[in-house]
């Protein structure tokens, strides 16, 4: 069913050009905001995926998944997922940088790859997103709105495990 | 911000390294890394330009604002702003709808102006649930995700969105649960200066 999800979209984007819309011309601006989202994404990528490169060749997933499997052990949570799922909130680069990484190693069929991109995209950017918002506005529902944000950030993540465990295993 | 996790970084290869004994590894892995930047840039940059692309269209054609009607009901009922005027309503509308359709650079401003206007009538509560709203992220197409996935050769990349949608769901549903429990703390006190 999903199958027919974009193709359908793009039928419904371009049928535009019955109302008089200029499809092709919005598609070249897009684009154009596009490539340029592409290039500031490049500037981040480069020093994040390269110190995370360096961070996952000097030993130190192999400990941190000795430590932590018991917990995931419990959870039926593949530890390979946390980084993803500790990363989101901070930077939306580094947690791109991290599943990338895993779905790489693993192959996009494995179930700890489609958990980590739909980690990925259901969460966000919990820190940046409340420090724009609220920056330079007076109010006390700042750590309110932390603790919520962060509190939606892990519950997104445990729906992803849940869903994909229990219902999306492989590609309906 | 972002300079003090890369820090941590950092120290933290360096120290697991020299505990491990994998010195070796270090550049090498720094090295792939950078080069793998760019192979995934090259892998999914297509799509994201694409995507771009078609979200302009739905822009230009009006259907954001028309899918912005449709959520009305739904921002009033999570939002709860006390004001009711026409300017509030459609700078909120764009921006869950632009957040639907993933055109970040359209929710953004629209976002920041709906926070101007809620902060500039005092109504604080409506602001911090607007700002919650926005750092929960409802995509309906998962695009990024699914192009990390196309590139690594699964044939249907977009099986991952009923999933995504779920946890977004899931995600909101506990970040404002939460919030509403805490909030009512919170009234009591006086504003931060």
């Amino acid at each position: 069913m999903t199958d027919l999800l974009v193709p359908l979209l793009l039928l419904l984007g371009c049928g535009a050009v019955f109302r008089g819309v200029d499809v092709y011309g919005a598609f070249l601006r897009g684009a154009e905001r596009g490539l340029r989202t592409l290039f500031s994404m490049a500037k981040a990528l480069v020093p994040l995926l390269a110190i995370l490169g360096m961070l996952l060749s000097s030993g130190f997933p192999e400990w941190l998944f000795s430590v932590l499997s018991p917990l995931c052990n419990v959870l039926g949570l593949d530890p390979a997922v946390l980084p993803v799922i500790l990363l989101r909130p901070l930077s939306g680069s580094a947690a791109l940088s991290a599943a990338s990484e895993l779905v790489k190693r693993e192959g996009a069929s494995a179930l700890s790859s489609r958990i980590a991109l739909a980690v990925l995209a259901s969460g966000e950017t919990t820190v940046y997103v409340t420090g724009l918002y609220l920056a330079g506005r007076r109010t006390r529902y700042a750590p309110a709105v932390l603790i919520s944000a962060l509190a939606g950030d892990l519950a997104a993540a445990f729906g992803a495990v849940f869903l994909i465990l229990h219902f999306f295993q492989n590609s309906p | 911000m972002l300079s003090a996790l890369l820090f941590s970084l950092v120290f933290l290869s360096l120290l697991s390294a020299l505990l491990t004994g994998k010195t070796a590894s270090l550049t090498p892995g720094l090295l792939d890394g950078a080069k793998s930047a760019l192979e995934l840039l090259l892998a999914t940059g297509g799509p994201l330009v694409f995507w771009s692309g078609l979200s302009e269209v739905f822009s230009d054609a009006g259907w954001i604002g028309r899918l912005s009607r449709l959520t009305r009901p739904l921002l009033r009922f999570l939002l709860r702003p006390k004001e009711d005027c026409e300017e509030l309503w459609s700078s909120l509308s764009e921006n869950f709808s632009a957040n639907l359709l993933g055109i970040g650079n359209a929710a953004t401003p629209a976002g920041l102006r709906g926070a101007e206007l809620l902060s500039r009538s005092g109504d604080e509560e409506g602001l911090a649930r607007l700002t919650l709203l926005n750092a929960c992220s409802v995509q309906l197409v998962p695009f990024t995700a699914a192009s990390i996935a196309a590139s690594a050769g699964d044939p249907r990349p977009f099986s991952l969105t009923p999933a995504v949608l779920g946890a977004s769901l899931f995600s909101v549903l506990a970040a404002f649960s939460v919030f509403s429990l805490l909030s009512p703390l919170r009234k009591g006190r006086k504003s931060r200066d």
